[in-house]
């Protein structure tokens, strides 16, 4: 080992040429480790963000038309104008302008009918979804019971299809469909 | 030795006199045999003056003596001259001189730059297999990636389930053996036991099924597993007997495999 002169004022170390390189390589290697998985740490990040932002987004999209569904699928007319009231909550835009212009018909028939329905979203899933838009399609299952089936409840599974667009931080239905 | 220049009114060296005086005792040219000062030549007196006033570097004429050193001023010849000497020193001289500067505070900051660097290291490490560490999906937060990666999951399903629903009697083993490519082999043991079972009537009746997608969306995604929500279509012709149709909704599970998509599941309603 090779002894070397410090600096001014400073005492001898001892360290050999070879040493000096070979920190010197380690240092220049851990250097470009950290540049490399400081990229790959970056670029996860992005898309972890990325991620977080589409699932909470299809969540709020899901549980917001899971509830517009069932609300839906559970009209009663025993309770018609509340039935009527938690589909128009969750309305917007055209659906609501047309489920409000036919609410009069509705209550009307449901009286004639004694017409009670009752379902539960099966399955829920999105097609397509933006920052501000969503498309979603639900299956439903349950039953109707009225007159014609003189009160007694018959299986009845629906396909719909539903259109939401974010308004003042809500996801509501702009269009529902069914599926046939 | 060879001479240096000197103060005429002192007699004293006038020579650089800074920190470099070992490289200037070393950068001297050396004194060649027959090159010393010739009788009666004043040693202290290497040029001559200009009767102006200018300096004049005398010349010997003698190709075996090397020139006069240069004087304090001649800052390009000094240069020239050290960067030829540099350039001829040997190679472990200079690895010599390269860390002999680096002295024990040096070889301290050295190494606290490779821990702060392994420091680093190790974090970014954690950060990364953090991030490996993907939460899974709940009831609440059940797409948990984003579309670029379900969306393939989700036609591979569609397309899928075509495949796997529909059937002819004219092609019912080609049909089996196409159905087999889209799925996994656990699904495949439960479809071909299915397939098996009904072959016969099937055939003998000679039934054909035709499955169209209505409409397709995702209902549960991780980066391995995805559940398409299928709106089907079913179309089912008989021998002797009309088309008849049926509407049903499919919950299809793909998992991606290095195979691609593959069908792992199918639920329906």
């Amino acid at each position: 080992m090779d002894v070397v002169a410090g600096g001014a004022g400073e005492e001898p170390v001892s360290a050999g040429p070879r040493l000096v390189a070979a920190l010197g390589a380690l240092a220049l290697v851990l250097a470009a480790v950290v540049v490399v998985l400081g990229v790959a740490a970056w670029q996860a990040r992005g898309d972890r963000a990325e991620e977080t932002a589409t699932s909470d987004r299809y969540a709020d999209v899901l549980a917001a038309a899971t509830a517009q569904t069932e609300a839906f699928v559970n009209i009663r007319y025993d309770r018609a104008e509340e039935s009527i009231e938690a589909v128009a909550e969750g309305a917007t835009g055209d659906f609501a302008e047309q489920y409000d212009a036919s609410t009069e018909g509705v209550l009307t028939l449901l009286e004639e009918n004694r017409s009670v329905m009752e379902g539960e979203v099966v399955w829920i899933g999105v097609v397509d979804a933006d920052a501000d838009s969503a498309t979603v399609l639900a299956a439903t299952t349950g039953t109707v019971a009225n007159v014609t089936t003189d009160d007694e409840p018959v299986a009845r599974a629906f396909r719909l299809r539903l259109e939401m667009v974010l308004v003042d931080g809500r996801w509501l239905t702009s269009d529902l469909q069914f599926v046939a | 030795m060879a001479q240096r220049p000197t103060d005429r009114s002192t007699g004293r060296s006038t020579g650089r006199s800074t920190g470099r005086s070992s490289r200037a005792s070393t950068s001297r040219p050396r004194r060649l045999a027959g090159s010393g000062p010739r009788p009666g030549q004043d040693v202290h007196r290497p040029e001559t003056e200009a009767t102006d006033g200018s300096r004049e570097v005398e010349q010997s004429g003698d190709p075996l003596v090397p020139p006069p050193p240069p004087m304090p001023g001649d800052r390009e010849v000094h240069d020239q001259h050290e960067l030829r000497e540099e350039q001829a020193a040997p190679a472990d001289e200079q690895t010599t001189v390269a860390w002999r500067g680096l002295g024990r505070r040096g070889l301290l900051a050295l190494v606290a730059v490779i821990v702060l660097l392994t420091a680093a290291v190790v974090v970014e490490a954690v950060v990364l297999w953090r991030d490996d560490d993907r939460a899974g999906v709940t009831a609440e937060r059940p797409v948990v990636v984003p579309e670029r990666t379900w969306r393939p999951a989700v036609e591979a399903a569609a397309q899928g389930a075509q495949i796997v629903l529909g059937a002819s009697w004219e092609t019912y083993d080609e049909g089996i053996e196409r159905a087999r490519g889209v799925m996994t082999d656990e699904f495949a043991e439960t479809y071909l036991a299915t397939k098996e079972d009904v072959r016969e009537d099937f055939v003998d009746q000679r039934t054909e099924v035709e499955v169209r997608v209505l409409g397709q969306a995702v209902t549960r995604a991780t980066g391995s597993t995805v559940q398409a929500l299928l709106f089907l279509n079913q179309y089912v012709t008989k021998k002797g007997a009309q088309t008849s149709f049926s509407e049903y909704r499919a919950l299809v599970t793909v998992v991606d495999t290095p195979d691609g998509w593959l069908i792992d599941q199918i639920d329906t309603q």
